[in-house]
């Protein structure tokens, strides 16, 4: 049977600009750097295909312009996002003085999202200013992991990726169940559409869920939506 | 047309093994996309699986099963589910049906019949046996009939919304079929062989039972073999086996070969499969056994009419390690002279035979990397006499034989095992030979001998080292055949094949990002440096499609706007589609009007946007266009102009700002001018020079002028007015446009229009009017019926004179724009709003000036 993904994934990249947001996006989708720096301006993508644990799991990772000038339109694309990677200037005080700023705008614009910090341009300890204990205790105090990669020189880009991928997935499974009630909620109105069910029904699987959290628990270890789906039916039935 | 008749030709629409055990006529599907149109519901039973069809007839009753299309295949299965209501206005006549097979479930309405007990019945033995079985049941019989299965309907449901993830272009499919495509392709990179040594044997028992050992034909090489292929012929001539293909001599031989086989080493069976007197078995050392995986066979008859079992093949296939395996054992027609229908054997064999595996096509014999091919082909010798073949093959001068060959001559022409190899035979023929003895047939027949028993292979990385009959097993008329190979399997290094998958993975989603469209926008960032008042300025932005794709753009709102620039921008065109390779030049155009300038006056808005360019598929680009408003009179609110004494232009913005925003609790002071100097300027410019002027008011100015005009308004200037007096009219005229609000406010129009038949009240309201405007308005009043006392030069009169002034002074507002109003209605209004006027420039009205 043809598969192509067992998980999409919308990643997103923030961060002050000129941090190596973008190299870091080219480093993990194409394996290449440039060393000339062509500010974004906007917001782009690609899409990494990555298997863990025997599951495939398609990326797409939005990469978004760091410029003070866009932040209140960037921030309109932080809707639908599975996990946010904040990057800063290892070299560059001030970037990661931002940090705070950037973590405030995910919890303005996203519900529950998963996060990493990653400290760009690990590859040069004369120019280096933000010491790793500081940005450790600062990542520890936010609970979130920290990350210092080259984009350059291939440093830790993988690792990270792969972290906040396998964050997202058992958030999906265990932790946060709304993201993927969203999805399943996307799936519910589209079988609703179909005559299926009829609307009052929906409204009640809803309902449940949202209230019941152990049966939310229930039906959300089964990652596999048609399992899911028809668990759900019938219990709603 | 009576039931049983739809029945039959419903069956016809399937196969006869699927029988139709009820059926349902007049079922209307209920779906809200789908017409509410007549269906037939059937059950379907193969073996003990049943599924429920939906079918779609186009004519009803159908005539033939070519009428009848299948839509929905609902396998009943433990997911099944069947519930049934009534509907409530009608209990007795009308019933819902809600069927529901893994997640998707239907709704019909049927009429109640005694037919429809039949049919729920039936579903629900259907039901009841499913759940009693200790397995779930595959329905691989359900392949072919592409109803709306499972799949497409959960595909349709998992559509994400375009804020989660954007939908990009490889299709599934094809990726996939890529990545399968792709790993074979770099196999060599992954993978290392090994040495197998295969035996096969052949041996036609000619009815016999194993009563004599078979060590001097399985067990008779240095090393033991990897895998065992041995096959039987007639094995059972009984008709018991003929008809009912159930044999003792199954077990009996299968135990011989068992207690024969090499026992220096372990060997477990792979598979073993019958078909009538065919058998083969396949055996593998046990130490392989982990290896081996998808075992399938597989058994096609060919004997009478084609297809009962007493002549045909059996096969098995197999794949040990990475390389794909498949064993045919096959007895071909018999007869001397058949040897085109023996041909015709080996094709059919080909064609039929199917290894079915889940989720994955049906494999055919060709479709593996190594094949063996053993049997009793039943090819002959011909054109040679009998003796003449017995005399040669007892000197063992077996080539003169061999060229009149059959089974040579027609692989030599490719009429049979084209692509197979046979090694060279140097043995005696293996047929036909007086049971338990070495000596040629002796029955009156006096058949000429012949090598019916043959092995065959074909496959890279394969050598025969033997090829070879038993003679000393005599039991019976033909002699057993076996031959060795070495064979190479290809065997999957784990670590290289994970980087190569990774590789291919990677590999393709390059390529998938190449694909999503990529333009080049020359300026992101568009400067319009100085923007005056109704001057219209131009930019030009080129993007170029430097994507593999056509791509199209759209400039698109953000969250929360309305419109995706501001109302002073235009784009040109904002939406289009670019070739690859090709460009798109996009016009900005800029031009502050009143709207606009009032906002820019008010500090409400700024010269500065940023646009959203989409690419469909794809990625944002920001455009960001600014530039700076220079400030003029125009659009500006008449109790700011009253408190300007100096030029707008030597006015601090913020301090332009504050009083937009303090307007409503201005008043007269010392400081402030009682009307506008502005419009005073430009009153009393014509009133010097223009009263004479024919057409006055009515000839339009010179644009150029008008912006020279706005020019020496905004700048103080001490030269005279520039431009000629009709460009000072429109400018008169476009200043008293362009006012925040009307001369006379929104709020009191209605009022004023009501009143417009009368004189008094239309003073009064004047009367009553914000101190500002009622001075403008009565010393505009006052001049232009100093301008009508000059009708006689400049053309002027008083009706022309109080429809323009009158849509001037009493302004629609834009922000409360009714539903639009009939012409009839609009011509009501602006008559009033004339007449309004035209009181006040034929009726004296200094009393309202100088109670003041």
């Amino acid at each position: 049977m043809a598969r192509e993904f067992d998980h999409l994934f919308k990643l997103l990249i923030i961060g002050d600009s000129g941090v190596g947001k973008s190299c870091l996006l080219l480093r993990f989708a194409d394996n290449t750097f440039s060393g000339s720096y062509i500010t974004t301006i906007g917001v782009d993508f690609k899409i990494r295909t990555l298997e863990i644990n025997g599951e495939r799991v398609k990326l797409q990772i939005w990469d978004t312009a760091g410029q003070e000038r866009f932040r209140t339109i960037t921030s309109t694309y932080y809707r639908g996002t599975h996990g946010v990677i904040v990057v800063y200037d290892v070299t560059n005080g001030e970037s990661f003085a931002n940090v705070k700023r950037w973590l405030h705008e995910i919890e303005q614009n996203c519900d529950v999202v998963n996060k990493v910090l990653v400290g760009n341009k690990n590859d040069c300890p004369s120019r280096k200013v933000v010491v790793t204990e500081d940005a450790q205790r600062f990542a520890n105090q936010m609970n979130i992991p920290l990350f210092e990669t080259s984009a350059k020189e291939n440093i830790n880009v993988e690792e990270m990726f792969l972290t906040i991928t396998k964050m997202v997935i058992s958030e999906l499974v265990f932790y946060h169940p709304l993201l993927f009630f969203i999805h399943v909620w996307n799936c519910l109105t589209r079988i609703k559409s179909m005559a299926v069910t009829n609307g009052e029904k929906c409204e009640f699987a809803h309902y449940k869920l949202k209230k019941k959290k152990h049966e939310m628990h229930y039906f959300l270890i089964h990652t596999n939506v048609q399992t899911m789906l028809g668990l759900i039916m019938t219990k709603f039935e | 047309m009576n039931n049983d008749d739809v029945k039959s030709v419903v069956q016809e629409k399937f196969l006869t093994s699927e029988r139709v055990t009820a059926f349902l006529s007049e079922a209307k599907i209920l779906h809200p996309e789908w017409v509410k149109k007549d269906r037939l519901l059937a059950i379907v039973e193969y073996g003990d699986e049943k599924a429920v069809f939906c079918l779609h007839t186009s004519s009803y009753p159908p005539k033939s099963f070519t009428d009848l299309s299948i839509e929905i295949v609902l396998p009943i299965d433990n997911s099944f589910k069947c519930e049934i209501d009534n509907k409530p206005s009608d209990p007795e006549a009308i019933l819902y049906l809600n069927l529901q097979s893994r997640n998707i479930k239907f709704k019909f309405e049927i009429q109640m019949t005694t037919r429809v007990d039949n049919f729920v019945d039936d579903l629900f033995r259907g039901i009841e046996a499913v759940s009693k079985m200790p397995t779930q049941p595959e329905f691989l019989w359900l392949k072919k009939y592409h109803g709306k299965t499972e799949d497409e309907i959960i595909r349709q449901t998992m559509v994400l919304p375009r804020s989660g993830v954007v939908n990009t272009q490889a299709p599934v499919a094809i990726r996939e079929s890529l990545i399968k495509h792709k790993m074979c392709d770099r196999e060599l990179d992954y993978t290392f062989t090994k040495k197998f040594t295969v035996f096969c044997g052949t041996w036609n028992v000619n009815d016999k039972s194993p009563v004599i050992p078979l060590k001097g034909w399985l067990s008779v090489d240095k090393e033991p073999p990897d895998i065992y292929a041995v096959g039987f012929q007639e094995l059972d001539l009984s008709k018991e086996t003929f008809l009912f293909d159930q044999t003792l001599r199954e077990d009996e031989w299968y135990n011989a070969v068992i207690g024969s086989v090499d026992p220096r080493a372990k060997y477990v069976k792979v598979e073993r499969v019958r078909l009538v007197g065919m058998m083969l078995i396949v055996l593998i050392k046990q130490k392989y056994v982990s290896h081996v995986r998808n075992i399938m066979c597989d058994t096609v008859g060919t004997g009478i009419m084609g297809k009962m079992g007493n002549k045909g093949a059996v096969a098995v296939r197999f794949d040990l390690h990475n390389t794909s395996i498949c064993f045919v054992n096959s007895h071909l027609a018999a007869h001397v002279e058949e040897y085109e229908r023996r041909n015709q054997d080996f094709r059919d064999i080909c064609n039929r035979t199917r290894f079915i595996q889940p989720n994955q096509l049906p494999k055919a014999i060709k479709d593996h990397d190594h094949i063996y091919w053993i049997g009793d082909l039943n090819y002959r010798i011909t054109e040679l006499d009998p003796t003449n073949v017995k005399k040669l093959v007892s000197e063992n001068n077996f080539t003169p034989v061999l060229e009149w060959d059959q089974l040579k001559q027609q692989h030599k022409i490719s009429n049979v095992f084209a692509g197979y190899t046979e090694g060279p035979i140097t043995f005696k023929p293996t047929y036909k030979y007086d049971p338990g003895t070495d000596n040629w047939d002796s029955s009156e027949k006096n058949r000429a001998p012949a090598w019916c028993d043959r092995i065959f292979w074909r496959g890279e990385n394969i050598t025969q080292l033997e090829y070879r009959s038993h003679p000393a097993l005599n039991i019976s008329d033909h002699k057993p055949v076996s031959a060795i190979f070495t064979s190479y399997v290809k065997i999957i290094d784990e670590d290289r094949y994970r980087k190569v998958y990774e590789d291919v993975i990677k590999q393709l989603d390059k390529m998938e990002n190449e694909l999503i469209p990529q333009v080049k926008v020359d300026v992101t960032e568009i400067d319009f440096g100085t923007v005056r008042y109704l001057e219209l300025q131009v930019r030009t932005i080129t993007i170029k499609n430097i994507g593999k794709l056509p791509v199209e753009f759209e400039f698109i709102k953000k969250l929360d706007e309305t419109s995706f620039c501001k109302e002073w921008l235009i784009v040109e065109p904002y939406k289009k589609c670019i070739c690859a390779d090709e460009t798109c030049e996009i016009q900005l155009k800029v031009l502050i009007n009143k709207t606009s300038a009032c906002k820019m006056n008010a500090g409400t808005d700024k010269l500065y946007d940023i646009l959203v360019l989409h690419l469909y598929g794809g990625k944002d680009i920001f455009i960001t266009v600014n530039g700076t408003y220079q400030r003029s009179c125009f659009g500006c609110s008449i109790e700011v102009l009253v408190n300007l004494n100096m030029p707008i232009r030597e006015v601090p913005v913020g301090k332009l700002i504050e009083l937009e925003n303090k307007r409503d609790q201005c008043v007269s002071n010392q400081s402030t001018y009682s009307i506008p100097k502005e419009i005073w300027f430009l009153v009393d410019h014509i009133y010097l020079h223009g009263l004479k002027e024919p057409n006055l008011f009515e000839q339009p100015g010179l644009h150029s002028e008008v912006l020279q005009i706005r020019d020496w308004l905004d700048s103080g200037s001490v030269d005279p007015i520039p431009g000629s007096i009709h460009s000072v009219a429109e400018a008169l005229l476009l200043l008293l446009e362009s006012t925040v609000d009307p001369i006379i406010p929104y709020n009191l129009q209605s009022v004023c229009l009501r009143a417009s038949a009368n004189y008094l009240q239309c003073k009064q309201i004047v009367m009553e009017l914000p101190e500002f405007r009622k001075n403008v308005f009565l010393y505009l009043c006052e001049f232009l019926q100093e301008a009508l006392q000059h009708s006689a030069d400049n053309g002027l009169d008083s009706k022309t004179l109080s429809t323009l002034f009158g849509a001037i002074f009493l302004r629609d507002n834009p922000n409360q724009m009714q539903e639009p109003q009939s012409r009839i209605n609009k011509q009501v209004i602006d008559k009033k709003k004339a007449q309004f006027v035209y009181h006040f420039l034929v009726n004296d009205h200094s009393d309202l000036i100088f109670t003041r």
